[in-house]
């Protein structure tokens, strides 16, 4: 372990890199970048099936800091994501307890599960994409959905 | 990687079932075992020093709350769980045996199963006979967790293959349970006493026979009486409170104390006394919690190894602050000198029109050669602009 300082944090981690190895969920498949680094993971957030993200996969970045589970991780999308509360540019989540609402409770693994049903549950009130959250808002579900298909079909699906 | 230890670790054994026992014995913020369990006032428990640096972590401005249910929490009113911490203790203590037992049998089953996937058609006759002789053991056993099921069906099919395995004894055990008023033979000695008894007896047979393997039926018989009707010296002492050399040390009011009256509170306590006042609040707070939990603990650590944990602490911190502030540091360089990158592109693109119209103006001159002028010219300003920016750059990091 190159980072000895946060020994706490790193033998939870540890841990939660085992139980994902073992737990192979079809929404999420996350791992450190490098075994040596705990502290910085890569992962893969699949679009439930049904949903206009169906079929998308997308790339994510997790940045842990070094008091988790005290503070919360910081996650973003790598991928091009066109998500009300997902920043277009840089990729930024906004979602309650990825801030304030963080609870030491959590693992990454649950962020990433809360990050899947963010998907399917937009909160275009809240908005970091300014242009879908409109037409969300508009309830134009048609042109919204067709939006977000295109966007998965350009960006997430190889 | 593999000597942490992981609730996991039971799901390819024969005793998925003790996974979840498995996680309720580990405290939810750390994932590790309970180190003096605190229980707060809506029931759930925490290791002391996770629950106290969560309560710290929490701003100010808001209260408090608990990281499973959210009800809110008070340092004060936290209760050691001795209950809980004793579960673990003797959890633990068996836990590799039987994570060895459970791990062994599965191999073992697995491979009857190799084996007997084959065998399975032609023993079906031998086994409806088998059957009708075992028929009373076989329907007390249905009561018994499904998954045992498939095992003892295979235990049946190949009785003579088990004789080499110890593996196997788990499900003579039970047989033999019914037999004998629910005792059960301790797998280690073969003594028999209650289930509960087991968990705990196992510890103590497992210790004597590693100091006397030669001599443990002997020995054991002399010990289990006493291991089974009290905990061993370990835990006794941990629920003896009174001879605790740590007092907890107080909250303080940092709004209340101005930065050289902190520095002075810290020099009293003896920890490092540098830095800004908000640094001083953070290091006094993490050593509030570091010393508070410590108190807790049933052997609590010396303050020399205290205060190498709060300088561990402090340092991925600033070294965390540190990577941070490169990269702000950077993108504010950016920032500051963008007028500067805009203006050198400026000139580059002005000299690159200059160019263009003086060959425009050759040209009209001389009409002849102008195609191969133009070649040229779409080559020049791109080279241009591309080696004043590229000077740019290499100013910036050799700047940095």
């Amino acid at each position: 372990m190159n980072n000895v300082s946060s020994r706490a944090a790193a033998g939870r981690l540890l841990r939660e890199y085992k139980t994902a190895q073992k737990d192979k969920n079809e929404h999420v498949s996350i791992a450190p970048v490098t075994e040596s680094d705990l502290f910085h993971w890569v992962g893969y957030i699949r679009g439930a099936e049904g949903t206009s993200y169906e079929g998308g996969e997308w790339k994510i970045d997790i940045n842990v800091h070094p008091l988790y589970p005290l503070f919360p991780p910081e996650i973003k999308f790598v991928t091009a994501m066109c998500h009300p509360n997902v920043d277009w540019k840089d990729g930024t989540i906004c979602l309650d307890i990825l801030k304030g609402q963080w609870s030491p409770a959590f693992t990454l693994y649950s962020a990433c599960m809360a990050i899947v049903a963010l998907l399917s549950e937009p909160e275009p009130d809240s908005p970091y994409n300014v242009d879908i959250a409109n037409v969300m808002r508009l309830k134009d579900h048609e042109a919204a959905d067709s939006l977000v298909r295109y966007f998965t079909y350009k960006y997430a699906m190889q | 990687m593999d000597d942490v230890s992981d609730p996991s670790d039971w799901t390819s054994t024969s005793l998925p079932q003790l996974e979840p026992l498995d996680t309720g014995l580990r405290c939810r913020i750390c994932r590790d075992w309970y180190t003096a369990p605190m229980i707060t006032e809506c029931s759930h428990s925490f290791c002391s020093l996770c629950i106290r640096k969560c309560i710290a972590a929490t701003p100010s401005a808001e209260a408090p709350c608990c990281p499973i249910c959210r009800a809110s929490v008070t340092e004060v009113r936290l209760r050691r769980n001795q209950v809980l911490e004793d579960l673990c203790f003797w959890f633990r203590s068996s836990r590799m045996t039987m994570l060895e037992f459970a791990k062994a049998q599965a191999e073992s089953s697995q491979e009857k199963k190799d084996v007997s996937g084959k065998r399975r058609r032609h023993h079906l006759v031998n086994k409806t006979e088998s059957s009708q002789e075992d028929g009373i053991r076989r329907s007390s056993r249905m009561r018994r967790s499904v998954s045992y099921q498939e095992h003892l069906d295979l235990d049946h099919e190949q009785p003579t293959e088990d004789n080499s395995a110890a593996n196997s004894g788990c499900f003579v055990i039970l047989d033999d349970e019914e037999a004998t008023n629910g005792l059960v033979p301790c797998p280690v000695c073969n003594q028999r006493m209650t289930e509960k008894q087991v968990m705990r007896h196992i510890e103590s047979c497992l210790s004597v026979k590693s100091i006397s393997s030669s001599s443990h039926q002997h020995s054991l018989n002399g010990t289990t009486a006493s291991s089974t009707s009290k905990p061993p010296k370990t835990l006794l002492t941990s629920s003896s409170f009174s001879s605790k050399p740590f007092q907890r040390l107080p909250k303080l009011q940092y709004s209340l104390l101005n930065e050289s009256k902190l520095r002075n509170k810290l020099q009293d306590l003896g920890i490092p006394a540098h830095g800004n006042k908000q640094t001083l609040q953070n290091r006094h707070t993490e050593w509030v919690s570091l010393w508070n939990a410590n108190a807790d603990l049933t052997s609590p650590k010396s303050k020399t190894q205290l205060l190498r944990e709060l300088s561990e602490w402090e340092a991925s911190l600033t070294r965390y602050a540190l990577q941070g502030k490169k990269e702000e540091d950077l993108d504010a360089w950016a920032m500051t000198h963008k007028s500067d990158f805009q203006d050198l592109i400026a000139i580059a693109r002005s000299s690159v029109q200059k160019k263009q119209k003086a060959e425009e103006k050759s040209s009209v001159i001389e009409a002849e050669p102008r195609k191969l002028e133009e070649v040229a010219v779409v080559e020049e300003p791109d080279e241009e602009i591309t080696s004043l920016s590229n000077n740019f750059v290499s100013g910036v990091s050799s700047e940095d």
